[in-house]
């Protein structure tokens, strides 16, 4: 049996090419999430290494001291350089600093420049070592950044940990190689005598480490009892002594965790891709086992047994299974190393390395294997009942009924409702993870029970285009000609589609929950906050005042002018703090005239007499007393939705206050606030243009802070923070869209395979079609018809579940946060459509050339 | 030797020099080896010969499913030969019908879709009374909404002959059309054949093995490696037989 099934993929190996790409890609998929994994983990070992990997022995103290007064000191350093065995030892230590260059201002990790050449780890590149306290050296990738070279002067400033500081001019005398270490962040790095580098870490330095270098032959391991022994002798009593290569392992243990988390995302897709290309293989084994039929039939007439004939199958998938994976490996290591390749190039990740662990090669070649095993097993059973008969009759299998097994159904169905309840559930409950059970379930049941609804919607459909030709009827009823094959080739797209409309929709709808959120919260599109109710300098810090000069303290009618000059600003309002309200909160006004202009909802305005608040206050009145009188003011309240809006009045109300005044006291007065009371500085509210992409948006937020000299954290708004959570939903969506897209590719190929297979056997079907009159071009557009009815079918089917699913879990992850408006990105979900049946249209063209290309004559003598 | 029919009359199909060669070189195969034939209209003919004598591959040459090496053909006055696959394929669907051996049928339709087929390909209506007319001459009144898995195969065969006579053809090609067939179901297809072709002055041209099938024709033409090597006018079975004889077969 094993000769045959040899004999039958050598045979009708044309027939294995697409299920073969659909296992490579999914193995692939699963061998390159592992290989991310180990090559993160792998680069990032190397980039730790690099502060160790001259040291034989590095030394620290164990993490499990609790006294904090023991350290690493020079007192710890000189008694391990007197250690037996230790040829040099020198502490591993950085202090910051800031450098000042001209054009800038930049954090640096400053190091002293080590005197033992072996252990130190910075090579310098060119130019000189730092003598004497004035010299220092950058690291060349910095360097080119900010245009430093040897010979420049740069400002260095920095205190130490007893609060000593250091400030003067040093001359840059060498540029040495960057550090890969994740130790050192963005920052400048930089490095120092000794000398300067003891007045930067103060007079009771600590070391994270000392590096030990030892007397050649000596044993490691005596070496590291008697560093121990002068590390407790030098009052460290749990010091922990380990090779360079220990240690760097770690440090990294620190650092994983994350990228753990990543791997799991990624896995859950690569199980996804998994999904359907299983089902794509048992397509493919089902069809080829129908095919051979009558062959099977007759080998069962010759004697074979039907465990053998299983037999048979089995050691195809398995070959099959066997060969792709092997190749979907090889695929992982080759888009792993180009990409790594790649990464490499970029110069803040040149640690990058490729991975690749026993692990991944051996879980992508089992999965693969044993999934196409797997997905076989259903198929080869069905070669196993072939009847000795069946070889006697003739090949007839236009109405090869897919009986549903019962079992599948009941339990379809108890999934379908018990997770739909739950999904509902969830989705009134705002729960989540009631929510998502539910989904999950729900969408197992679909699936189970898709047998039941994919091949009459495909034939609904079919009906629908099918009278207008006879082309299209032959394609709408050859769509529905073999159930079982349509329901397995559409499910497989229906789970890439479900999912990526899901996704499409959800991220909508959460965009436009929080959008209506945000527009509720936020009044108008872009708020200015005074840098001094952050306790900031405006440039100098001088008294606050609402109407004093630009960069003397507070925002003006000075900084409302710049502001309205800046491009895409429409209209600014100047909200001043007039007074307090009865729980103490500042009270702010502006001119009626200005906030309708900036107000995204003009009907807010408040009148004279009004004030207008926010959610949380609900009473009809507010008591106001402006800051410099005494009488407090019965106002009556005007309500908006915002939760985060302060009280505002309109100018001419609050002139209405007893004792209100616009004078600097009055200013200082809210400013300077009372022990129970915050500081109260003018906003100024601003209407930008309308349609600002969000980069625009960013560019204005930063151009408002640069003109105004406020930071940018103060620049704040509806507007920004709409575009910066879209831009983060969109980026979500798009990276969850590329996985998801690997599974919808690998249902893309199953709809070509299926089609082709369908095509081989239908050759004499095609050659009559031929001789009775259906031209090359008929039966061409008659092939792409079924395979575009197949897949638009699914993928409509797919939007609309999608949509479904999209909605109640957003409804789920966001009810309980806020009201969810279901909005439908349908410009994207029709691009899910468009491709998925440009995608079939474009996987017909092969199968369909080969089937026009056919002579009828040819056709006609095929058995 | 060339063996032509009588050329007064109108001819429904002709090949003038017609060759077929398969492959090149030593293993080159003549199919044809240069025929000379006219089929008249309104006439029964049967083509008989040995086994590999080129009898299929004649038929597929003349009805334009397969290009022949050099030659000429004719049908219904236009010369196919210089057709592309379009004007061929449109030809075959308005000016010939076919009979296959077996699997005539398109499994998906039934057997009314499959008779009207060639018509709806053509996007033509169908003539209704002749519809009838076929239908009841064949018998298939009761079974025209089964598909063909659910017919016999003579009815197959018959549904078939159907389809072939409803565009009222040039001519109707057979290839060993009762060769599934059980002798007396084989015999009501054939006579079914000579009354179109009597009744209705239809073209026929088969291609059998069975002297008794050819015995329904109105005249055998004999071929042996690729040529044409005699004819029988009003042949009876028991003079194809003898004529096959004479040929080796
Ligand atoms: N596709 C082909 N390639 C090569 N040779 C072919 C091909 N088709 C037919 N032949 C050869 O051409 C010759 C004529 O074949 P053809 O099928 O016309 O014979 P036939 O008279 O119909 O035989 P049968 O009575 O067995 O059907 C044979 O020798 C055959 O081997
Ligand atoms: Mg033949």
């Amino acid at each position: 049996m094993f000769s045959l099934a040899l004999a039958n993929i050598r045979m009708y190996s044309r027939r294995f090419i697409a299920v073969t790409l659909a296992v490579m890609i999914g193995t692939a998929f699963l061998a390159a999430t592992l290989m991310v994994n180990a090559s993160t983990t792998a680069s990032l070992e190397r980039s730790i290494g690099e502060a160790y990997q001259n040291a034989d022995l590095v030394a620290g103290i164990s993490p499990d001291e609790t006294d904090d007064s023991v350290g690493l000191g020079p007192e710890q350093l000189t008694a391990v350089r007197q250690a037996p065995g230790v040829a040099a030892a020198e502490a591993q230590s950085s202090a910051g600093a800031r450098i000042e260059t001209g054009s800038g201002d930049y954090n640096a990790i400053v190091q002293s420049y080590g005197s033992d050449e072996q252990l130190r780890t910075t090579k310098l590149d060119s130019g000189a070592v730092p003598a004497g306290r004035e010299e220092i050296t950058v690291d060349d990738q910095h360097a080119k950044t900010y245009h430093l070279k040897v010979g420049d002067e740069v400002g260095m400033s920095g205190s130490s940990a007893d609060g000593s500081t250091v400030d003067f001019t040093a001359r840059i005398s060498g540029i040495t190689t960057s550090s890969n270490s994740p130790f050192m962040g963005s920052n400048l790095q930089v490095t120092v005598s000794p000398q300067r580098y003891s007045t930067l870490i103060g007079s009771d330095p600590q070391y994270q480490s000392l590096l030990v270098r030892l007397d050649d032959g000596t044993d490691p391991a005596e070496a590291t009892s008697a560093v121990t022994a002068a590390l407790k002798s030098a009052g460290v009593p749990q010091a922990s002594v380990m090779t360079a290569q220990e240690r760097t392992v770690e440090d990294l243990a620190g650092f994983t965790g994350g990228q753990d988390q990543l791997t799991g995302v990624l896995l859950v897709f690569a199980l996804i891709a998994l999904v359907v290309t299983g089902l794509v293989v048992m397509n493919t084994f089902a069809v080829l086992v129908a095919q051979r039929t009558r062959e099977l039939a007759l080998l069962r007439t010759l004697g074979a047994l039907s465990s053998q004939l299983r037999r048979s199958v089995l050691v195809e998938a398995l070959v099959v299974g066997l060969v792709s994976s092997v190749l979907g490996v090889l695929l992982a290591i080759g888009v792993m190393a180009g990409l790594v390749g790649y990464v490499s190039t970029l110069p803040s990740a040149s640690f990058a390395v490729l991975a690749v662990p026993p692990g991944a090669i051996i879980a992508g070649l089992l999965a693969g294997t044993v999934m196409t095993l797997f997905a076989a097993w259903a198929p080869a059973r069905k070669a196993m009942s072939v009847a000795p008969l069946a070889a006697l009759r003739p090949a007839e299998n236009a109405t090869v009924h897919n009986r549903v097994g019962k079992v599948r159904l009941v339990f379809g169905a108890l999934l379908l409702l018990g997770g739909g309840g739950l999904l509902i559930a969830g989705a009134v409950l705002g729960l989540l993870l009631v929510g998502f059970a539910g989904g999950l379930f729900s969408f197992i049941g679909v699936l189970m029970l898709a047998s039941l609804f994919l091949p009459g919607a495909v034939r609904g459909v079919g009906r629908l285009i099918g009278g207008s030709s006879v082309p299209a009827k032959l394609a709408s009823l050859n769509s529905v000609r073999n159930p079982g094959r349509t329901t397995a080739t559409a499910t497989a797209l229906l789970i890439g589609v479900t999912l990526v409309s899901m996704m499409m929709v959800g991220a909508q709808t959460t965009k436009q929950s929080f959008n209506d959120e945000l527009a509720r919260n936020y009044l108008v599109d872009v708020t200015v906050a005074s840098p001094a109710s952050y306790g900031e300098g405006f440039d100098g810090g001088a008294q606050p005042g609402p109407d004093a000069a630009p960069g003397v303290g507070q925002l003006g009618t000075e900084q409302a002018k710049l502001a309205a000059g800046v491009d895409s600003i429409e209209e600014v309002a100047l909200l001043k703090p007039v007074g307090r309200n009865a729980a103490g909160e500042p009270v702010y006004a502006a001119t009626a005239e200005q906030l309708a202009r900036v107000l995204k909802d003009p009907s807010l305005v408040p009148g004279t007499g009004e004030v207008l608040v926010g959610q949380s206050t609900t009473s009809d009145d507010v008591e106001v007393t402006a800051f410099e009188g005494s009488t407090a003011s019965s106002l009556a309240t005007k309500h908006s939705q915002s939760e985060i809006s302060a009280p505002l009045m309109s100018l001419e109300t609050a002139q209405q206050l007893d004792g209100y005044t616009t004078g600097a006291s009055a200013a200082r007065a809210a400013a300077e606030a009372g022990p129970d009371q915050v500081g109260a500085y003018p906003l100024l509210w601003l209407k930008a243009a309308n349609g600002l992409s969000t980069d625009q948006l960013q560019e204005l937020s930063s151009t408002l802070a640069a003109e105004l000299h406020v930071q940018d954290y103060q620049v704040a708004g509806g507007a920004l923070e709409r575009s910066l959570f879209n831009q983060v939903i969109d980026t979500l969506l798009l990276v969850v869209s590329g996985l998801l897209a690997v599974a919808v590719f690998i249902a893309l190929i199953g709809v070509a395979n299926t089609l082709s297979l369908s095509v081989l056997e239908r050759t004499r079907e095609s050659a009559l079609l031929r001789a009775l009159g259906l031209t090359r071009g008929q039966l061409r557009s008659m092939l792409a018809l079924e395979a575009v009815l197949i897949a638009g079918v699914a993928a409509a089917l797919g939007i609309v579940l999608g949509t479904a699913y999209g909605a109640l879990g957003a409804q789920s992850a966001l009810g309980a946060f806020t009201d969810v408006t279901l909005s439908l990105p349908w410009a994207q979900l029709a691009l899910v459509l468009g491709v998925s049946v440009a995608a079939a249209l474009a996987a017909s063209v092969l199968p369909s050339r080969r089937a026009a290309l056919l002579s009828p004559v040819e056709g006609l003598a095929t058995e | 030797m060339t063996i032509t029919n009588t050329p007064t009359t109108t001819q429904a199909v002709s090949a003038r020099g017609l060759t077929k060669v398969y492959g090149s070189g030593s293993t080159a195969v003549h199919a044809l080896a240069g025929v000379d034939i006219g089929f008249t209209a309104g006439r029964f003919t049967a083509i008989m010969g040995p086994s590999g004598s080129g009898k299929s591959t004649l038929m597929h040459c003349l009805a334009g499913l397969d290009s022949a090496t050099s030659g000429s053909i004719t049908i219904a006055g236009q010369e196919i030969t210089s057709m592309n696959d379009n004007e061929l394929t449109r030809l075959r669907r308005e000016k010939i019908g076919f009979v296959f051996q077996s699997f005539n049928l398109v499994p998906t339709l039934d057997a009314e879709q499959n008779i009207l087929l060639p018509l709806q390909l053509a996007g033509k209506k169908h003539d209704a009374a002749w519809l009838a007319t076929v239908v009841d001459t064949l018998g298939l009144g009761d079974r025209l909404g089964h598909k063909p898995h659910e017919l016999s195969g003579g009815q197959q065969q018959r549904v078939a002959v159907a389809r072939a006579l409803l565009t009222r053809p040039a001519v109707v090609f057979g290839d060993e059309p009762t060769g599934n067939l059980d002798s007396r179901t084989g015999a009501e297809v054939l006579s079914l054949l000579r009354s179109s072709v009597r009744e209705m002055g239809q073209t026929i041209i088969m291609v059998t093995h069975d002297p008794a099938a050819a015995g329904y024709a109105d005249e055998v033409v004999l071929m042996r490696d690729g040529e044409l090597v005699g004819h029988l006018p009003d042949p009876t079975p028991e003079a194809v037989t003898s004529a096959l004889a004479g040929l080796g077969a």
